[in-house]
Parts: structure tokens; C-alpha cells; sequence
């Protein structure tokens, strides 16, 4: 694997290959069986061996989570599933049950990941783990840089640790606010996100938040860019993208902007402007975020109070097929609304640029007044070369 | 089966006498309460003949290690147990050779009978599960894994543990004062409410009300059934314990255990025990 691995979220085939198409060096996504993140799974077996052999083919490796607390009923046909992933090509497998990790080890040649679900937080459990053979763990979201690199130095098993995404605002795997409130089980893949919700807080004098407000417990995501370098510096062996829930134009946008930050600070050392990076990400977040545990404790910065408060996007707006070099055509499919003659931006792997469009056509060459209908086929005049998964968004 | 109760301070042990065979006892930093003075609550429990369970569920960090393992060896001498949540704890109390004194319990994290099996082969005195899974799935892993059960029979239970002091957190954004005591939430939609506390280590939020699993003792295999305490008046909490005693010992009827309990006008519902959450995959 990579030295410093890039670990992007898929929940489809089609985001797989956008994440690898835009930099990442590993994927992690869902089985149909045993996946936190259920609507997301939407990989079935095929789908896993089509991944693998996309990912394989461009020097990238898969990771299947089978990271829900099984129940009972849930264990039954577990090796059969393993033994499959293994022959569609899988690379790793992520869990939290140590049962899951032992058939992993036993039974597969497959990598054994122990999952955040594990809350791991200290040397101590990643050596109890590495007693079991696994290959890495994936640190819990609440420790600091200092407590990072304490558990790195100790560590034998290769270290994961998150950079960017959606934070729990509890200790993972030990939530049951969900459960409690809703009978949605948590920890396999149902939760209903009741952190977010707008709580009254009570003392032994009675209501105490002010009128109109909610005590809220919900978290910004976690946007770690300007730790990236540290995190090099410590050899944290893989870097992951929490997001398997996210829009492709999400994971492409993330995805190359933490590309090209650990690339920058690979081959200089430093990195000139941070801002780039945030304004890259900027065009793809639809949530705050924040640094959460990395530089200390928690503060009200870490926190999102009014949940109404999220970043506007870049509306994405289509996605390249092909391009005809001979007639200088471009070939898209549509995933919003736009119009012709205007002005877009052509977000690729490499960079982006402004493209001024004309006239748009369906394909059978009738002229278009707009791109209304979702994955609609649409081709245009452009003497630029597009390329496949080069993305397109409004200015 | 052992009865395994908790006191958060002196007062309430003493007043335990021997209405339970081991007691959990906070470990100061260690766990989500303040701490006990440890020396003389070990006193007293050896006067009364209970076994003391040395409370350290914490999630660990790194610099809680030492401290964590300090507590251990200081007490390694006498008879009590260790209660912790953290698997860096359990591997700090095997490497000291102590592994037979502990009970493990990763509160949410163990459903299944192969989960369980393999945390009962490191040696651990007692397990626990969640309690989040119905009674016939804890009854289906203690035969299939043979299990050593430590479970919690009554009382709120914890269901929410972040490292974030939310309360704290929330004054700060308001301006505003929290009193610490019977703090509780209700949520907008609901009207339940839901105890919630905050420590140097966090925040905690508990269940709504409070589970009794008298009803099914006979069908659980238990080494020990724990009863909590937190957000009981003690002397109620302790006439429930009672009841539980007289019942395990059989001089009484369930009928009239239950009868008994009514009379307390607690708030007990069945939780998960016979009804299982929702596995998303189900619905789509």
C-alpha cells in the first residue's frame, strides 16, 4: 500500500472510480451484509469484483467494512461472505468485532482493519489488537495531535486516522441514543442522527435554555488540512475521508484537494497557502467544519448550534462520458439543471478552468433549451479535451 | 448469582450492609462519578463481607494509562475486582497477571455469542453485554459461548458517552448557568426525559427509565446481576435490592416482588428485552 495512503469513501461503483480518478490510493465501501451505512451499500458482489478490478488496475486497493455489532442472527453465513469478498479481490476488510477480525486472519488472506467503532484511544488496545494479528487500526476522533503521535510511536500495526467528515459527537460504537429514541439501531447502520436534534436542557430550578434555543449536541464535520502535515510527520500510514453517504462531486472535490495537499508536502516539505485547499473543499461541503480534538478539547467552535447553517456548494452539474477528439465534442450526463451559453467549471484530477459553453444538444443532435432531466445524455462543442469523470459545475 | 450494587459515597455504603455480595466502587478520574475514598470504602465492604468492584470505566487516553495501572497494582493485594469498559485497560491489567480479576464491559459493543466468546478467552472473570439486544439473544450467547455473565438487571442505563462537555459547552454559547444537579433533556418530539451528567471525563446521557429484569433471573445464566443506583433515592434503590435478594434467596414470590415494586412507583419498561432494534437493512 501507499506509504501515505489516501482512503476515500465510495458508496457506489461510480463514486469508486471517481475517487480513485481523483486521487485517492484506497477505497472503503459496503457489502450488502453486515456494513454500518446500509443505504450506502449498494455494492453486491459483482459490483465488488468490478471495483477491484478498476481500483487494481490504477494502483489503488479496496477495504470492505463489515463494521455493524452482528447480532446473533446476524453471524450466520459470515465466512461464506468473507471467503467471497476475498475471491472478488478485496484487499481489507474493516470491523469491530473481534470475531470478524479472527476469521479474517484465520481464514483469508485479506488485511485485518480494526474499526473506529472500536474507539481505539490508546497504545495499550492497539497492542492487545496487534496480539490478534491485525494489520491496522483506525484511531478514535478524540484524541489530540499530541495523543496521536504518543500512540503512533508505540504502535507496530499500522495507524488510520480520519481527516475530514462527519464526527459523532458521542464515542463511536457507543451511542444508543438512536436505539433508545427510535429503535434504529446504531451500530447497524440505522442511526437516526437524534444528536442532531433540538433538546430542552432542565436543572433543579427548572428550564434553562433560553427561549427559542435548543441544547444541541451535534458536531461540525472534521476538516483536518492544516494537520497534514504533522499527521506526515508522525508516519500515520492512511488518512480517511469519512463520507460513504456523500455525493460523487463531494468525494471528487475532497478527495483531490487532500491529494494534492499530501503531494505538495511530500515533494516540498511545506505548503505555500492552505487557503487553496480550503477554498478546493469549500465548493463541495455542505456542513461547518472544524479541526474537533486534533489541537485540544472540544470548544462551542467545535459545536453547530443551528443545524439551518451550512456552506453553499458549487452546483455540480455534470459529469464527462467521453469527448470526441476528431469533431471536438464533449459527452456528459447531467446531475442538475443548467442552461446554455454560459460559463462553467471543468473540475478535473489535474486542476480546473473555466469553460465557456455554446449551444447544448441531446444525441440525437436536437438543440437544447436546458439540461432539466437528471442523468440526461447532453453533448456540446469544446475545443478543450475533456476527459471521462472530468466533473462540471456552475459558476 | 452474585447481586452487585453500586454506592457513589461512604453514606450509601455504609447502608448497604450486606444487601449485596459485591459493590461497585468509583474510582476518582477513573470513571463517571467522583471517586470514592477508596482505603476506607475497601474497609467497610471487608466488615460487611461484600466484595469490592473497583469502578474504572473510563475510555482511556494515553496519559490515563499510568494512572489507571497505578490504581490497579495499589490494590492488586486485596480482594477486589476490576470493572472497565477500555481494551487498554483489560491489556494493562493482563500483562500485570490479574486478568481473572476483572469484569469487562464494553457496554454497547458485545451482541453476538462469537463476540462474546472470544472476549471470555482472555481470562476475564465476567463479561457483559449489551443491553441493547433482546433477552433471548443474551440467553442464546451465554449457552453458545458458556459465558461468565456480569449484566445490569435494573436501573437507568447509560446510552450516550461523548468526550465533549456538552453542558459546559452549551453555558458558554448562552451565557448561562447550569446547576449540575438533576439535570435533565427532553427532546422536542418526546416527553421523555432523559438524565444527563457531566464529569471531567464527558458527558453521559441515560435512559429514560429505569429496566427490571426480575422477571427473567430464572432464564439468565448470571454470575452477577448489577443494580444501578444513579438517579434513585438511595433508600428506594436499596428496597429494591432487597426484593432482589429476597427473590434470588427464595423467600419470595415473584408475585410478590413485583407487587413491592409497583408499590415504589419507579419508571420501568422493558428496554430491549424482548423487542429488537431495527436493523436498517430490513427497511430498504
Amino acid at each position: 500500500m501507499a506509504k501515505f495512503e489516501l482512503l476515500a469513501p465510495a458508496g457506489d461503483l461510480e463514486k469508486l472510480k471517481v475517487a480513485i480518478m481523483y486521487g485517492a490510493d484506497a477505497v472503503f465501501i459496503g457489502g450488502e451484509k453486515i456494513s454500518l451505512r446500509s443505504r450506502a451499500s449498494n455494492f453486491t458482489l459483482s459490483d465488488i469484483k468490478e471495483a477491484c478490478e478498476f481500483a487494481h488496475k490504477h494502483n489503488a486497493f479496496v477495504h470492505v467494512t463489515c463494521n455493524i455489532d452482528m447480532h446473533n442472527i446476524d453471524t450466520e453465513g459470515i465466512l461464506d461472505y468473507l471467503k467471497a469478498l476475498e475471491s472478488c479481490g478485496v484487499d481489507a476488510i474493516i470491523a469491530s468485532s473481534p470475531a470478524i477480525l479472527k476469521l479474517v486472519l484465520e481464514h483469508t488472506k485479506m488485511e485485518a482493519h480494526v474499526s473506529t467503532q472500536q474507539s481505539t484511544l490508546n497504545s495499550e488496545a492497539i497492542k492487545l489488537f496487534e496480539m490478534m494479528g491485525v494489520h491496522r487500526v483506525v484511531l478514535g476522533r478524540e484524541l489530540s495531535l499530541p495523543e496521536i503521535k504518543a500512540v503512533k510511536a508505540k504502535a507496530n500495526a499500522d495507524i488510520e486516522v480520519f481527516i475530514h467528515g462527519g464526527m459523532c459527537v458521542s464515542y463511536s460504537g457507543r451511542c444508543m441514543l438512536s436505539n433508545n429514541m427510535t429503535n434504529r439501531d446504531a451500530n447497524r447502520g440505522g442511526c437516526a442522527h437524534s444528536c442532531r436534534w433540538c433538546y430542552d436542557i432542565y436543572d433543579s430550578e427548572g428550564l434553562k435554555n433560553p427561549s427559542g434555543d435548543y441544547f444541541a449536541m451535534s458536531s461540525k464535520d472534521l476538516c483536518a488540512i492544516k494537520a497534514i502535515p504533522e499527521l506526515i510527520d508522525m508516519g500515520i500510514n492512511s488518512f480517511k475521508i469519512e463520507g460513504r453517504m456523500k455525493s460523487l462531486h463531494y468525494i471528487a472535490t475532497v478527495v483531490n484537494a487532500y491529494r494534492r495537499i499530501i503531494d505538495e508536502y511530500l515533494e516540498n516539505g511545506c505548503i505555500k497557502d492552505y487557503k487553496i485547499y480550503e477554498d478546493a473543499i469549500s465548493k463541495a461541503e455542505n456542513r461547518l467544519t472544524s479541526t474537533g480534538f486534533l489541537y485540544g478539547d472540544a470548544t462551542i467552535n467545535e459545536q453547530l448550534y443551528d443545524l439551518n447553517l451550512t456552506c453553499p456548494t458549487k452546483e455540480f452539474i455534470g459529469i464527462v462520458d467521453s469527448y470526441d477528439e476528431e469533431n471536438k465534442i464533449a459527452y456528459i450526463e447531467q446531475r442538475n439543471y443548467f442552461l446554455p451559453n454560459s460559463k462553467i467549471e471543468v473540475f478535473t484530477p489535474k486542476g480546473s478552468f473555466i469553460l465557456p459553453i455554446e449551444e447544448i444538444y441531446d444525441l440525437d443532435g436536437n438543440v437544447l433549451d436546458a439540461a432539466r432531466h437528471p442523468k440526461q445524455k447532453i453533448k456540446f462543442k469544446c475545443d478543450v479535451k475533456l476527459n471521462p469523470y472530468d466533473l462540471l459545475r456552475l459558476i | 448469582m452474585n447481586l452487585v450494587a453500586t454506592a457513589y459515597n461512604l453514606t450509601q455504603l455504609n447502608k448497604l450492609n450486606d444487601l449485596a455480595s459485591h459493590v461497585l466502587l468509583p474510582v476518582g478520574g477513573l470513571t463517571s462519578s467522583d471517586g470514592i475514598d477508596l482505603d476506607k470504602a475497601i474497609d467497610i465492604c471487608n466488615s460487611n463481607k461484600i466484595i469490592p468492584i473497583l469502578r474504572m470505566d473510563a475510555m482511556l487516553h494515553e496519559d490515563m494509562l499510568l494512572d489507571f495501572e497505578k490504581v490497579v497494582l495499589k490494590y492488586k493485594d486485596t480482594n477486589c475486582l476490576y470493572y472497565i469498559t477500555d481494551l487498554g485497560a483489560a491489556n494493562i491489567i493482563i500483562k500485570n497477571s490479574l486478568v481473572s480479576r476483572v469484569i469487562f464491559d464494553p457496554q454497547t459493543l458485545i451482541c453476538n455469542y462469537l463476540d462474546a466468546a472470544i472476549y471470555q478467552n482472555m481470562g476475564f472473570e465476567a463479561i457483559s453485554m449489551s443491553l441493547e439486544i433482546t433477552i433471548k439473544d443474551v440467553i442464546k450467547a451465554c449457552n453458545m459461548a458458556d459465558l461468565r455473565l456480569f449484566y445490569q438487571v435494573f436501573g437507568h442505563r447509560l446510552m450516550f458517552h461523548s468526550k465533549r462537555k456538552l453542558v459546559k459547552l452549551y453555558e458558554t454559547k448562552c451565557n448561562i448557568d447550569i446547576k449540575r444537579d438533576n439535570m435533565y433533556l427532553i427532546e422536542e418530539k418526546r416527553e421523555d426525559k432523559y438524565p444527563i451528567i457531566e464529569t471531567p471525563l464527558g458527558t453521559y446521557i441515560y435512559r429514560s427509565y429505569q429496566i427490571s429484569l426480575i422477571n427473567e433471573l430464572n432464564n439468565l445464566d448470571l454470575k452477577y446481576a448489577y443494580l444501578e443506583s444513579r438517579f434513585l433515592d438511595y433508600d428506594i434503590y436499596l428496597k429494591v435490592l432487597s426484593l432482589y435478594k429476597e427473590y434470588i434467596n427464595k423467600n419470595t414470590t415473584l408475585e410478590d416482588v413485583n407487587n413491592n415494586l409497583a408499590s415504589l412507583c419507579l419508571n420501568i419498561e422493558d428496554g430491549f428485552t424482548f423487542k429488537d432494534s431495527v436493523y436498517q437493512k430490513e427497511e430498504f
